[in-house]
């Protein structure tokens, strides 16, 4: 544990300030967490009496709903209510040591601690653990018997494959990290949980590969993680929002997923995740746009196949962006850049509408943005139909009205398809947002404003950096690290990456040693 | 930061300098560039004579012609127009100017396929010089475009209205257009003839005749020094082509025995060499054809696959094609004593000595000039009967 | 890791210097060449190539001799304080110059080519505003954009070159080696010229993480570069011949629109044509602008140098709109590198090259610290 406590330092011991110790009185504390629980109407306390004699007085508290209440009937209600009066050891060492022989003869759980506050006790139970309360004891036990609603394993909405598995992280954060550790059965998995929020007190665990992770990116992540002072987290997003780099940049420098294949391929690639309660999306940095051009599917069919459509989908995200800036740079700044037959077919096609070919762009864009938006809201079936009715009969009819060119419908249709393409929807939406500043800038210098606005978007990519990691790398480092352009627009087959990755710049590189010519690559030759 | 920011965004809210939509402009496809005849010059009237004093005589010599097809709206359904307008003025933009104000689109020359120039326009150096240099400095005017020489005015040719294609300007094109294109008129889009032009300023431009109904490409006329000295037929711009190395499929009739057979040409090569004995130079003209007899005669008498009857037909060959690009020679050489032949540029290249004692003379040396013609040509099929 | 924004790899800086230089020779090279030494260019750009990756590897050498100095710094050891100072500031001044007449010539082409009616003070206040952001964000933004840039602008230009190719006349390239030698050794400075841009490298040395690589990169970039203009000039001449090449103004963009392309849907490459080279142009001019805003930092000895970024639009704005033509541009430029730059690339880096070795020297022979 020497890297843990070299990085994070020593664990601060529980300040007692301010805190209520457990008293000896039952009553007494039981009065302490009613107090502190005051108007809260979905806890139950309940109180009873366990020995031989039935004598001595005990409670529990715990969260309606939160807790499991099986277990605590079966595990803990009855055996102190009934295992205790069958019990051996006499009275006097009871007395002594009830506490003791509770925790390790009479609570049938898995997990049981003692807290050495109130207040550390009510946190246990509002995360819906049971609280234990003995009388004459000094003690204050807390069960772990969540049981909360919780929405099971199932396969991630916005990351779907045709191959590959098809569980998906939910919202309960042990499952999370339970999905993530059942992939890797190394004693180098590291989970280090912190709680962020001062009063949600939200669950959260940074995860890595202890000999692969880039240790500069773990300990600034901590650093970023240790300046968050919110009341509430409702989800990984508002982390994201917190330590990334730039907030001011369109484009998300965290790379977000809801599959757990996908945060363990990062962390063996030296990168670290960030798993936060209530969100199946767990956070994974550094965030590299060519990160978040991939898809888990790209690693699981053939090289060949993986790397011509990573081609189509860096083309999708060029056309998304540009497409209808081109659209107006060429017919109403330079026809002569196209085709003869198509220029003389859109200027017929074009006679009649009355507006310029900006404002035409932006009246379909915007409809087209409309109608996505809409679609989302919408409940499923609907959803998918608004989308169906509302692009076809809206271009239809805007066409037959003469309001936009026929061929500006298929240019907004393609846009709107290419930009679905993009496998991430966060950064879909960053080249959206972005796709709107070409379509002014084509409308006021044609060619030459997209291309300043060209430079102008690259110019601040280059600027951007994750975590110490620049967001175009590999593309701004390939000449220094040319290995690394074998996982980017093209997927080179699995048996020559033998590296991770060197712009994360990992521990330890060395991915594999290629057995496959030893075991039955002279096959030929016999 | 905040200053720069909003000047950014105003020059984008307020720019639009350069902005004309699509359909309000019109594209130009052929333009046709005539020389006006001083007799034939529209008169003055009094605006122009006071203004002559300040402005100095300019005689509006040049009559464009242009042909586009207009799009409109005709009963809400968007149709095309053929339109063809002619201008007169002092040079070739103060046309483009004038037409303005007759057009309610804007005339737009970046997608001109075709130029046709009237005869007389190459038979004044001084304008011929005018409107190709005006061709070559325009940005707009992409150096693929085709250029002819109409026989006659171009106007008269543009005005032509081809049953095949109802827009004339795009029929122009298709004619220079295509795998097949003709092989009877020299290959010459801008680029090359520019090039020609500026190496040696003498050049074979295609020559575009126009009857009621139809237009031809075919023949070309030789310019000599910017101008014009005559035309050469369809046959003799075949030998052209086939000595500038810039024809490939064409079919040359031969006769056997009583029997016309077509030969055709599927490649053929030409190879200069220079021979110098002295002050006298000699050009040794090598030619390799390969080709197919594609009809013989039915039920013939003899094997077509029999060697020694194909030796016999390639011998014909032979001499058609030694007949064809000698007399094309001949003409260049003696008629016309213009080197469009590229003897000059093979000389240059390839033996610069040389050219440095003759090029000065070459105008003269060039028709005294002895040429020899060697073909070789070979039957490779025969088509499916023998 | 590296949080900070102020180094850049060896190649990123290759790549920078590959981009600087290439902006400026790439429009009129293969004219100048034609008009001067007909089609035995080649020659002559092999011999600027070698002799420039020789100056590159002298100022490589000098920025390695300093580690963590800037060039200031180095001028100031070597040839005193004051001197540096007035260095620095004619160094400023020079580059405005440069790149200001830079600017304009681009922005007459986009006006031609693209914009013919927009006024030239918006093209130029466009760019100048873009280059002002770049040089904000640093060299390290710097670095890595020329990186991202070289596949972006070569890869396409190769294929250009490839296409224009058809319906070349390898024959114009004869007569071979017909020029008499006094006049290519004549043209040398023209083939200089065209090099010119790779000085940024003793301002930019600074910052590299990797000193003892800057040679090597650099050779590197000269020796693409070299490549790259001999592609160039060949094309032109194979495709245009001598007389006509004399002819253009821009024998590359000229190049370039004679390509065929029927049936793909951008029929004339233009458009590409033009994006690339709004690129390749961008990426010349911003690297010196931030050499500018560097030196000023040094001369100034601020910490912070964004603030230096806008102040020097106005300046290279006007010198911008100096020419009255296009014409009266290139011919300041003309004789404005033809006095300057010798000094400038050659003349400082020498003498700074000779007090180092003769203070080497003094060391030898046993003089501690000199």
């Amino acid at each position: 544990m020497g890297l843990w406590k070299k990085i994070f330092g020593e664990k601060k011991k529980e300040a007692k300030a301010g805190k209520t110790m457990p008293d000896k009185k039952l009553d007494k504390n039981l009065e302490t967490i009613k107090a502190m629980l005051k108007d809260c109407d979905d806890i139950v306390y309940r109180e009873f009496e366990i020995g031989v004699d039935q004598d001595y007085k005990a409670a529990l508290v715990y969260v309606d709903g939160m807790a499991d209440k099986i277990l605590i009937n079966n595990f803990i209600l009855s055996t102190s209510m009934v295992a205790t009066r069958i019990v051996e050891p006499t009275a006097e060492e009871l007395k002594q040591q009830l506490s003791q022989h509770m925790k390790d003869h009479t609570f049938a759980v898995t997990e049981v601690s003692e807290q050495e506050t109130m207040e550390d006790a009510v946190k246990f139970a509002l995360s819906g653990d049971t609280i234990i309360l003995l009388d004459n004891c000094e003690k204050i036990f807390t069960v772990g018997s969540k049981g909360f609603p919780a929405r099971g394993v199932s396969e991630p909405v916005t990351e779907a494959v045709i191959r590959g598995p098809r569980d998906g992280f939910t919202e309960v954060f042990r499952f999370n990290t339970a999905l993530i550790r059942r992939r890797i059965r190394d004693t180098k998995l590291k989970v280090k949980q912190m709680q962020l929020g001062a009063r949600s007190k939200t669950d959260v665990a940074i995860m890595y590969i202890e000999d692969v992770v880039n240790e500069g990116v773990l300990k600034e992540v901590k650093r970023r993680l240790d300046t968050i002072d919110i009341d509430i987290i409702l989800d990984s997003g508002y982390v994201e929002q917190f330590i990334e780099d730039d907030w001011t940049s369109p484009f998300p420098q965290i790379q977000n997923t809801e599959r757990p294949d996908v945060v363990t391929a990062a962390l063996y690639e030296g990168r670290v995740a960030i798993v936060v309660d209530n969100s199946p999306f767990v956070l994974i940095v550094p965030g590299t746009i060519n990160a978040m051009m991939q898809s888990a599917e790209d690693y699981y069919e053939r090289w060949s196949i993986a790397t011509a459509v990573r081609l189509l989908r860096y083309f999708a995200a060029t056309l998304s962006l540009l497409l209808p800036s081109l659209y107006v740079a060429f017919t109403s700044f330079h026809p002569q850049m196209m085709p003869t037959q198509l220029t003389l077919a859109l200027a017929v096609n074009r006679e009649g509408v009355p507006f310029p070919a900006i404002v035409e762009a932006l009246i379909m864009e915007t409809t087209i943005e409309i109608l996505r938006e809409a679609g989302v809201r919408l409940p499923g079936p609907i959803g998918a139909t608004i989308g169906i009715v509302g692009g076809l009969v809206i271009g239809q009819a805007a066409v037959e009205a003469g309001l936009v060119a026929p061929l500006m419908v298929i240019v907004v249709a393609v846009t709107a398809i290419s930009s679905f393409a993009i496998p991430r929807y966060n950064l879909a939406i960053g080249f959206r947002l972005l796709r709107f500043l070409f379509i002014f800038a084509a409308g006021a210098l044609g060619l030459y404003g997209i291309m300043l606005s060209l430079l102008l978007v690259l110019i601040h990519l280059a600027s951007l950096k994750s975590f110490g990691v620049p967001y175009l790398s590999p593309f701004v480092t390939f000449i220094e690290e040319s290995g690394d352009i074998g996982d980017t627009f093209v997927r080179a087959p699995l048996l020559s990456m033998n590296n991770r990755n060197a712009h994360v710049n990992p521990n330890n590189r060395n991915r594999m040693d290629d057995r496959r010519r030893e075991n039955f690559g002279d096959k030929e030759e016999k | 930061m905040m200053l720069t920011l909003i000047i950014t965004l105003s020059m984008f809210l307020t720019a639009c300098w350069d902005k004309t939509e699509i359909n309000d402009r019109a594209f130009v496809l052929a333009l046709g560039i005539d020389h006006i005849p001083p007799s034939e010059q529209p008169k003055e009237d009094r605006e122009h004579k006071a203004l002559e004093k300040v402005l100095g005589e300019h005689a509006p010599h040049y009559r464009m012609t242009y042909a586009f097809p207009k799009q409109m709206l005709a009963g809400g359904e968007p149709t095309v127009e053929n339109i063809i307008m002619s201008s007169v003025g002092e040079n070739i933009y103060i046309n483009e100017r004038q037409m303005k104000a007759r057009v309610d689109n804007q005339l737009f020359l970046g997608h001109l396929k075709s130029v046709v120039l009237g005869e007389e326009v190459v038979k004044t150096p001084q304008m011929f010089r005018e409107v190709l240099d005006a061709l070559e400095k325009d940005p707009l005017i992409s150096r693929k475009v085709n250029l002819a020489i109409a026989v006659g005015e171009a106007k008269e040719v543009l005005n032509v209205e081809p049953k095949q294609e109802s827009i004339s300007g795009q029929f122009i094109t298709d004619l220079f257009m295509g795998e097949d294109r003709t092989n009877r008129a020299p290959v010459a889009d801008l680029d090359q003839l520019f090039i020609s032009l500026h190496d040696n300023s003498n050049a074979a431009i295609p020559r575009l005749t126009g009857a009621e109904e139809e237009l031809k490409l075919g023949g070309a006329a030789i310019i000599k020094n910017y101008e014009f000295v005559g035309w050469i037929g369809e046959l003799e711009s075949m030998g052209l082509m086939i000595l500038k190395n810039e024809t490939d499929i064409f079919v040359v009739t031969i006769n056997a025995d009583g029997i016309n057979i077509p030969y055709q040409v599927t490649e053929i090569k030409t190879v200069y060499t220079i021979q110098q004995k002295d002050k006298e130079i000699k050009m040794l003209i090598e030619i390799e054809a390969e080709g197919d007899i594609v009809q013989y005669f039915f039920d013939p008498e003899e094997d077509v696959l029999d060697p020694a009857l194909l030796e016999k037909l390639e011998q014909e060959v032979e001499k058609k094609l030694q007949g064809i690009v000698m007399h094309t020679v001949e003409k260049l050489q003696k008629d016309l004593e213009t080197d469009v032949l590229g003897f000059d540029t093979y000389i240059k290249r390839h033996n610069p000595d040389l050219w440095a004692q003759v090029g000065k003379d070459w105008v003269e040396i060039f028709p005294t000039v002895e040429v020899e013609v060697v073909v070789d040509a070979k039957i490779r099929r025969v088509g499916l009967t023998k | 890791m590296n949080f900070n924004n102020n180094k850049v790899s060896a190649p990123q800086l290759g790549s920078i210097i590959l981009l600087t230089v290439v902006g400026t020779g790439i429009l009129t090279l293969p004219r100048a060449l034609a008009e001067n030494v007909g089609s035995d260019g080649w020659l002559l750009i092999l011999l600027g190539t070698l002799l420039s990756a020789a100056v590159v590897l002298i100022h490589s050498h000098i920025v390695k001799s300093f580690p963590n100095k800037g060039y200031m710094e180095i001028i100031s050891t070597c040839l005193s304080k004051p001197v540096a100072y007035i260095v620095v500031a004619l160094l400023v001044v020079y580059f405005i110059i440069l790149n200001g007449f830079l600017v304009r010539l681009f922005a007459e082409v986009v006006k031609l080519f693209l914009l013919l009616r927009t006024p030239i003070e918006i093209i130029i206040f466009s760019l100048l505003l873009l280059g002002a952001y770049l040089a904000r964000q640093g060299i390290e933004t710097l670095g890595r954009l020329a990186e991202l840039l070289i596949p972006i602008v070569l890869v396409p230009s190769l294929i250009l070159f490839l296409l224009s190719l058809e319906g070349g006349d390898l024959g114009n390239l004869y007569p071979i080696l017909k020029t008499p030698i006094p006049n290519i050794l004549k043209e040398m400075p023209t083939i200089l010229f065209s090099f010119l841009g790779f000085d940024v490298l003793l301002i930019f040395g600074l910052y590299v993480n990797k000193p003892q690589k800057i040679a090597k990169s650099a050779t590197r970039a000269i020796l693409f570069i070299g490549a790259l203009y001999l592609v160039l000039n060949l094309s032109v001449i194979v495709k245009f011949g001598v007389p006509q090449t004399t002819h253009l103004i821009w024998p590359t963009i000229s190049l370039f629109k004679t390509i065929d392309f029927p049936g793909l849907f951008i029929e004339n490459v233009e458009g590409v044509v033009m994006g690339i080279w709004v690129l390749i142009v961008f990426m010349s001019i911003a690297p010196i602008l931030l050499v500018k805003v560097i030196l000023l930092q040094d001369l100034f000895s601020v910490k912070d140098n964004k603030c230096f970024a806008l102040p020097l639009l106005p300046p290279l704005y006007f010198v911008a709109l100096w020419g009255a033509s296009l014409a009266e541009s290139y011919a300041y430029l003309d004789k404005f590198v033809t006095y300057t730059a010798p000094i400038v690339t050659l003349g400082i880096p020498g003498l700074i090259l000779i007090v180092m070795t003769f203070k080497k020297k003094n060391k030898k022979e046993g003089e501690p610290n000199a």
